[in-house]
């Protein structure tokens, strides 16, 4: 894996084969399920349904950079901690959710439940103990991704 | 050796799988095989030399998302369709922007596709519709490089909400009417490539002939485009017509400057010229500001929104054939609110980075970018708003002077 899209990819591939429904996909997405943090628009590399949850997810080559806060001021960390505390966020990516999925006629479930989600495809014990830290999955991304802890 | 199609995208490796798994192209090219590639970020990146040499030249003026090329190892890998995909709706200003990743592969013969909503009249902040301007741009740009492109509609039911895929949901649904059409036309022109029948008899094809006419039913719906219908046009030329020559002399004068005495011949003779000015709106700002606004835009944002407007002006009013050279109208580019220094400040990079500085190979890191250098100059790797700016416009008009082409 040589890019952040390939790493993005070979997850949501992941996802799908497990049953996910992914909205959002990296690249092209900068309409797709903005939310503002302060000051800050984002918009995640990754949106998908597994299950019961809606899974929303920042992904890099490196994991070290996902804790790397940049020029503004907010690391792809921040960002799930920020989605994981605002019901507000929550609430407009849920409806988001529902909404294309209505469009797309592809069912779902009532309740969706927002849950955030990191992933890379290097993974140092140190990114993993941050993740842990905050409390927020970190996926190691590879062509059989494995999962800490278990990813709905 | 197996034909191959090599996927090459621009950060959107998403977009490429999904169409490589909706084409099917190896039920039209048996025992093909296919690859993904991504694009490099930048011209000045090594792989960017390294790149076949056709799709150099289509990434001369901007990115598509997935051009696809096929390697039938015979003749050079060579690009056979392009894909433009996005959520927006091609609005005005935003249509213009996105203009050249499209012109690019016109120009040279690669057939492509633009998919996109039509219609957002309900999003809650981009609000809009198209802009029926932009199927007469395109459909010039087919009439004039006789290379097929198609646009896309990506259905939005709700009016903001774009129809995903069942399998790829972040996609374009594949079953939308014109997602059919696209995949269609992309087997067509893929077919073509691979038996070596040239682009142009594509255009006799009933398949593309019923693409194009979906595209004219657009286009010429309401009255044809008018510079009167343009801000950015209307600044220099409030009679709805290009400036003649006497009428740019006196509009020139105004701004305290002359126009060269050595004016190539062509410009003098066409006695038309369409002034694009990008920023209009100046009311309470000072030069100073203007200027400011301007190197920013083109520093920090690429030159959006006005990085792709003077060669949609091109094709929409002055282009008659596949160069520039050929028009009955002279493209001028207003920057007065820029020093001639300002944007020489950019091309002083590129020739700071070219290893045509160098005299001894021990000092030449790269032998493909070198070599790219010594056939092209820096044309491929300076900036974007100066390489387009430069294609565009016969005279672009400086605070300070003006340069001609």
């Amino acid at each position: 894996m040589n890019s952040e899209d390939d790493v993005v990819c070979a997850f949501c591939d992941h996802l799908r084969a497990r049953g996910c429904i992914v909205l959002a996909e990296g690249g092209n997405q900068a309409a797709a399920f903005r939310y503002r943090v302060g000051s800050i628009i984002k918009a995640p590399d990754v949106v998908a349904i597994c299950g019961q949850n809606l899974v929303v997810a920042e992904g890099k080559l490196r994991a070290r950079d996902l804790f790397q806060r940049a020029v503004r001021g907010l690391s792809d960390l921040d960002a799930c901690v920020a989605i994981e505390r605002s019901s507000a966020i929550q609430t407009s990516l849920r409806a988001e959710a529902l909404r294309r999925c209505r469009v797309s006629q592809i069912q779902t479930r009532d309740g969706l439940v927002v849950k955030t989600a990191l992933f890379a495809h290097r993974v140092d014990k140190s990114d993993v103990q941050l993740a842990m830290e905050a409390q927020v999955p970190l996926a190691e991304v590879h062509s059989e991704t494995t999962i800490w802890p278990d990813m709905p | 050796m197996n034909p191959k199609f090599i996927f090459y995208h621009h950060k959107n490796l998403a977009l490429a799988k999904y169409v490589a798994h909706y084409a099917d192209l190896p039920k039209t090219a048996p025992g093909a095989k296919i690859e993904f590639k991504s694009l490099p970020q930048q011209a000045v990146e090594n792989t960017w030399a390294e790149l076949p040499n056709q799709l150099r030249r289509l990434l001369f003026f901007a990115r598509p998302d997935l051009v696809i090329c096929l390697d039938d190892g015979v003749r050079p890998t060579h690009p056979v369709f392009a894909f433009e995909i996005t959520q927006h709706v091609p609005a005005r200003d935003h249509w213009m922007q996105r203009f050249p990743n499209l012109v690019g592969c016109a120009q040279e013969g690669v057939p492509g596709a633009y998919i996109m909503p039509f219609d957002m009249s309900e999003h809650p902040s981009f609000k809009s519709v198209i802009d029926p301007d932009f199927f007469f741009a395109y459909d010039r740009v087919t009439e004039i490089h006789q290379t097929p492109v198609f646009i896309a509609e990506w259905q939005t039911p709700d009016r903001r909400t774009p129809k995903g895929d069942s399998k790829f949901a972040a996609q374009p649904c594949s079953k939308m009417p014109d997602m059919v059409r696209a995949f269609e036309f992309l087997r067509t022109a893929v077919d073509a490539a691979f038996h070596g029948r040239p682009v142009a008899s594509l255009m006799r094809e009933r398949t593309i002939i019923d693409l194009r006419d979906r595209i004219r039913q657009r286009a010429y719906q309401s009255q044809l485009p008018s510079i009167a219908s343009f801000k950015r046009l209307q600044h220099a030329m409030p009679n709805n017509r290009p400036l003649t020559l006497p009428e740019l002399r006196a509009w020139l004068k105004g701004k305290s400057l002359t126009l060269p005495t050595n004016l190539p011949d062509r410009l003098v003779r066409r006695n038309k010229f369409l002034v694009f000015t990008p920023q209009v709106s100046t009311r309470g700002k000072t030069q100073a500001q203007l200027r400011s606004a301007l190197m920013t835009r083109i520093d920090k944002k690429g030159g959006d929104p006005y990085l792709g407007q003077p060669l949609a002006f091109d094709y929409l009013f002055c282009r008659l054939g596949t160069t520039p050279y050929e028009r009955d109208c002279s493209v001028v580019a207003n920057l007065t609110d820029l020093k001639f220094e300002d944007l020489a400040k950019f091309h002083r990079k590129v020739w700071e980075k070219s290893p045509l500085q160098f005299t001894s190979l021990k000092k030449i890191k790269h032998i493909p970018t070198y070599t790219m250098y010594l056939k092209e100059g820096g044309s491929e790797t300076i900036k974007n708003f100066l390489k387009l700016y430069a294609f565009t416009a016969d005279l672009i008009v400086f605070e300070d002077g003006i340069i001609y082409f």
